[in-house]
């Protein structure tokens, strides 16, 4: 509080949790009353999250869905933090920071290919409900390990329809391969696309990003890193950025990122 | 609140400052991503990101690590370089009217040299000389932790350096009393201390460390108990003031930091969790204060009862 009546023009709200549902496969669906939030919550954006016991750090956890009051976000529990999140009950509050990040850009788009990895699907949600209330036609392209490990793909046949395509690693169910792979046929036989959103596993990304490179298509992918503040300060969620003249910088993922043009996105040389 | 409001000045070298509560270096990088979140023209001072001569990428990422009550951290310095910073981020914290302490490390003392130089006179209120980080290959944590270099580069610094001259101490050594009036006896103004600490961060499922540089710092509430031990030595051992801090998260924290011989403190990892927890930080050494009845915070500074 300031004597002079400063006034933020952001923070972080207390969010009342609506509910916590289980989604299989240790991934979380977590519902919050988001009525407080003024500020426009982008697809691809996040929130950085106090998990409460005995962590320290927030975690950041993509925006799945934001409509009619209530944000989503979805999680998959892969330590202490996504742990304590994912006991939270209707009725608690929960100290979110955000929304946070560029998101996907969207404007414009006429035909897209929205391209997901495992949990990489959960921020293509909201981008592609958001292109097709703009009228686009989206393909969502959905990867995942087995049939077991299949999580939203109801979420996406509600938008998608019949473009919707699931493949599994094994083939247990739908195309038997990568995401990335189903995607590159599809423009082999002739699909077109104005823009590809991709969001996964670095390898994952890299495969889809370059067949939407050969094809000449815009493609966005969406980093990961470990954060520390969230809004570009610390400095901790360090990537390289490579420009249009192929010189590297560090950008860090929370400020320039988490979506970035794929022709951007450089590997870090030494990365194991 | 009480009638009279608490005097909330403290002064160090040759700079006054509004209040004791500071901006730590590292965490909260040129002040303006928090400026949307806190009035950050309330804080007595912001130190900025560790300067270097040429800009520096820093180390690949991962580069933080939770422990318990805490984190690791090996940035490695990335900074844009001293002149990007006089020119690009200067004139929006003078604006703040907040106090601005430029951190400065060098790989070499000539570094520090031209560090000093640089800056004597470009317009930042203070200069804390950075000895301590231990995420640089060369020179830094390795000039701090021995007297004769770090003698050396205090001595460098203040031939160059007209206004108030902080010596940061890296807490990864034997004594630090020694190190403490070994910057005293060089010039130093004042001492902010402690730096991170040396730590390591393993993750078992895949038996590699955490972070890509393999070590880091350790900061965070963790630390406060080394932290307040040293500067507890250090004011017995030196006369110039102390800057405090390891750890603070609020206003009962930066108080035991003052009891222990802290002029002034320093909020560093708190800011990565709340971006509101400096000012949070100095709204609660007020309210100590008025509930501890008294009338100036400089009165706190080594009230410890032994």
């Amino acid at each position: 509080m300031s004597a002079e009546g400063f006034i933020p023009a952001k923070k972080s709200y207390l969010l009342p949790v609506i509910s916590c549902i289980a989604l299989g496969e240790g991934c979380f669906m977590l519902s919050l009353d988001c009525g407080e939030i003024t500020e426009e919550i982008c697809p691809g954006q996040f929130f950085s999250l106090l998990c409460g016991g005995n962590t320290y750090l927030r975690r950041p956890v993509s925006v799945f869905d934001c409509s009619g009051g209530v944000l989503r976000l979805a999680f998959e529990v892969r330590g202490r933090g996504t742990e304590l999140l994912s006991a939270l009950r209707p009725g608690d509050t929960l100290d979110a920071l955000g929304p946070l990040g560029h998101g996907f850009p969207a404007n414009g788009v006429k035909k897209a290919a929205v391209i997901g990895g495992g949990i990489g699907i959960f921020p293509l949600f909201m981008l592609a409900k958001a292109l097709k209330a703009g009228g686009a036609e989206v393909s969502a392209f959905l990867g995942f390990r087995t049939k077991t490990k299949i999580v939203c793909d109801r979420e996406f046949f509600s938008v998608c329809g019949a473009k919707t395509h699931i493949a599994t690693d094994d083939g247990s169910m739908g195309f038997q391969g990568f995401a990335p792979l189903q995607f590159s046929q599809a423009l082999a036989a002739g699909e077109k696309y104005d823009a590809a959103y991709i969001c996964g596993p670095a390898p994952m990304m890299r495969a889809a990003a370059d067949a939407a490179a050969m094809y000449g298509i815009p493609a966005y992918v969406s980093l990961e890193e470990r954060m520390g503040c969230g809004i570009g300060a610390c400095l901790v969620c360090a990537c390289r950025l490579k420009d249009k003249d192929g010189r590297v910088r560090t950008g860090h993922v929370c400020k320039d990122g988490p979506v970035i043009p794929a022709e951007q996105w450089a590997r870090e040389e030494n990365r194991k | 609140m009480s009638n009279k409001a608490i005097d909330t000045r403290i002064k160090i070298g040759k700079t006054e400052f509004a209040n004791p509560v500071i901006a730590a270096s590292g965490c909260y990088g040129f002040g303006r991503e928090f400026a949307g979140y806190t009035d950050i023209s309330r804080l007595g001072g912001i130190s900025v990101k560790g300067l270097t001569l040429l800009p520096r990428d820093g180390n690949p990422s991962p580069r933080i690590a939770e422990t318990p009550s805490g984190i690791l951290n090996s940035v490695g310095l990335q900074n844009p370089g001293v002149e990007a910073f006089i020119r690009d981020e200067l004139p929006f914290l003078r604006k703040t009217g907040t106090k601005v302490i430029a951190n400065a490390a060098g790989a070499e003392i000539s570094e520090y040299a031209r560090m000093a130089e640089i800056l004597d006179g470009a317009g930042t209120d203070a200069l804390e000389l950075n000895l301590s980080c231990p995420n640089v290959k060369a020179g830094c944590a390795a000039f701090g932790s021995r007297p004769d270099t770090l003698r050396e580069a205090v001595r460098e610094a203040r031939r160059h350096y007209r206004g108030t001259l902080i010596v940061k101490l890296t807490p990864n050594v034997t004594d630090i009393t020694e190190l403490a009036r070994a910057a005293e006896d060089e010039g130093a103004d004042a001492l902010s201390l402690i730096n991170t600490l040396l730590g390591m961060a393993i993750d078992a499922k895949t038996r590699r460390p955490v972070l890509a540089n393999i070590t880091g710092g350790l900061s965070g509430p963790c630390v406060k108990p080394v932290a307040l031990r040293m500067v507890w030595q250090v004011h017995a051992a030196v006369r110039i003031p102390i800057i405090g801090m390891g750890g603070i998260e609020n206003g009962t924290d930066a108080a035991e930091f003052m009891m222990a011989g802290a002029s002034a403190v320093m909020v560093g990892s708190a800011n990565l969790v709340r971006p509101t927890a400096a000012v949070d930080v100095l709204d609660g050494l007020i309210s100590f204060a008025e509930n501890a009845g008294e009338t100036r915070l400089a009165d706190i500074t080594g009230t410890l009862r032994i």
